[in-house]
């Protein structure tokens, strides 16, 4: 991982429209971004492509980006996350009944998750309940708002931020919380 | 504000996670830049979900990189208006640990904490005078309104009088026993034209003028009925009001013919025979 002086020399570099600098972007944070867009929309095809919007988007939006609000990691991050969400709609909006619709069926019918592999990291979120997993799938893979996840779980929604709050403290927990890049 | 009351809200949690509404994500990020407690948190949280995205890193494939290259050298930066080249100029701000120099993290949170008050203080006051204005629009929309209202009102009156009137008319004229009488110009204005509607049983007259020349100001248009060779006033009229105001009662039924001459304003007692405009035989 990067120092955090060469994140803000390569943010400057990006900001100075030096191309090159995209090189090493790339080298230093596709698979992490790659990673995210292809959990999120589930299809490595699908994933290329959002990998290319998002890095387009980082690159065009250079100058939006403010160190205060967010780290350039979580800021990229977002980016990518946001822009697999926006496929996945698209998606969905296409194909209705597609497999996600199926999957939160069967969430439903189940009532409790059985799948601890939901997120496909079970060695990380193994700490996390049944629940919790299920909030930060909705949530941060599936775009979903607070409100949605309660309509679509029928939870009350201060039970769904109850449970957002302990899952990310839960995660909080396990990460040992480094800050890299402050 | 008790800063421990809002960090156990959860909603540092949520705003890491994305589950906040834009106005929630607004707040976060300016109590954020005020509360060096709540932007410690708000990192935590975040790094958490770095620390998550490390760990579902996965490679792209090889040919990846050269198609991002490539669809990148065909992007523009978007630069925000002439801050662009003071964005190239300006040093790039090392961020601090929150706490590391006490003293400038409380200038500068102070400045930003002024700046979001200045913030809303603009907002109050731009909402304020925003619906002073929308006030006087209301009332004025509502005063011409009411002006409509009127005119529509003075309209409708017409609209219901003009029906009337025609109405009466159409009612005379497909009477049975209605006569019409077509009055022609006379040889020095051939191309005046008026009718006369007829009925004898009813004993009314009514007038429709198809052509006439507008008068002088002091003069009017008389209609007369022959009745037994001599002329019987039956009134004068302006041509607007042709067929209203001549809708007359005539007792004769020995009528031989109509005219019109054109008088003096209210007429003669007896026409003007030079000024005759129009005449018609009836067929009795």
């Amino acid at each position: 991982m990067l120092e955090k002086q060469d994140i803000d020399r390569l943010v400057f570099r990006l900001k100075d429209g030096d191309s090159l600098a995209v090189s090493d972007l790339y080298d230093h944070y596709s698979d992490s971004l790659y990673g995210i867009a292809s959990r999120i929309v589930r299809s490595e095809e699908v994933a290329q492509d959002v990998l290319q919007d998002a890095m387009v988007k980082i690159w065009k939006n250079i100058h939006a980006f403010n160190p205060e609000k967010a780290t350039f990691f979580t800021w990229m991050l977002n980016i990518t996350r946001n822009t697999a969400i926006d496929f996945l709609r698209k998606s969905k909006k296409e194909r209705p009944g597609s497999i996600q619709d199926v999957e939160s069926d069967v969430y439903k019918s189940e009532g409790t998750v059985q799948n601890v592999n939901i997120i496909g990291l079970d060695a990380l979120v193994k700490n996390l309940s049944a629940e919790q997993q299920l909030i930060v799938d909705y949530i941060y893979f599936r775009g979903y708002t607070q409100q949605e996840v309660s309509d679509e779980l029928e939870i009350p929604l201060g039970t769904v931020k109850t449970r957002v709050r302990s899952a990310v403290q839960e995660l909080r927990k396990y990460f040992s919380v480094l800050l890299f890049w402050i | 504000m008790d800063i421990k009351e809002y960090i156990a809200s959860g909603i540092i949690e949520s705003y890491a996670l994305g589950a906040v509404s834009d106005q929630e994500r607004r707040e976060v990020e300016c109590l954020s830049a005020i509360y060096p407690e709540i932007r410690q948190e708000l990192l935590a949280a975040q790094s958490s979900f770095e620390e998550f995205a490390l760990a579902m890193a996965k490679e792209p494939p090889a040919g990846m990189k050269n198609r991002v290259l490539e669809a990148i050298q065909n992007t523009e930066q978007e630069i925000p208006g002439n801050a662009a080249k003071a964005t190239r100029e300006a040093p790039v701000v090392q961020m601090k640990p929150a706490g590391s120099d006490r003293s400038s993290i409380y200038k500068w949170t102070t400045g930003i904490a002024a700046a979001c008050i200045i913030g809303l203080l603009f907002l109050f006051y731009t909402s304020k005078s925003e619906s002073e204005f929308l006030q006087g629009q209301v009332a004025e929309l509502r005063k011409s309104e009411s002006e409509n209202a009127d005119r529509f009102e003075n309209q409708m009156a017409e609209l219901r009088l003009s029906l009337n009137e025609s109405e009466s008319v159409r009612n005379l004229i497909m009477r049975p026993g209605t006569e019409t009488v077509t009055l022609s110009g006379t040889p020095s204005n051939e191309d005046a034209r008026a009718r006369v509607y007829w009925n004898r049983d009813e004993e009314r007259v009514m007038l429709a003028v198809d052509n006439l020349p507008t008068p002088d100001e002091d003069k009017q248009y008389q209609l007369w009925a022959i009745v037994d060779g001599k002329p019987m006033d039956l009134g004068v009229f302006d041509i607007e009001s042709a067929g209203i105001s001549s809708n007359v009662p005539m007792k004769e039924k020995n009528v031989q013919a109509f005219a019109i001459t054109l008088e003096k304003k209210g007429g003669s007692p007896t026409p003007t025979l030079e000024q005759l405009k129009v005449i018609g035989n009836t067929t009795a």
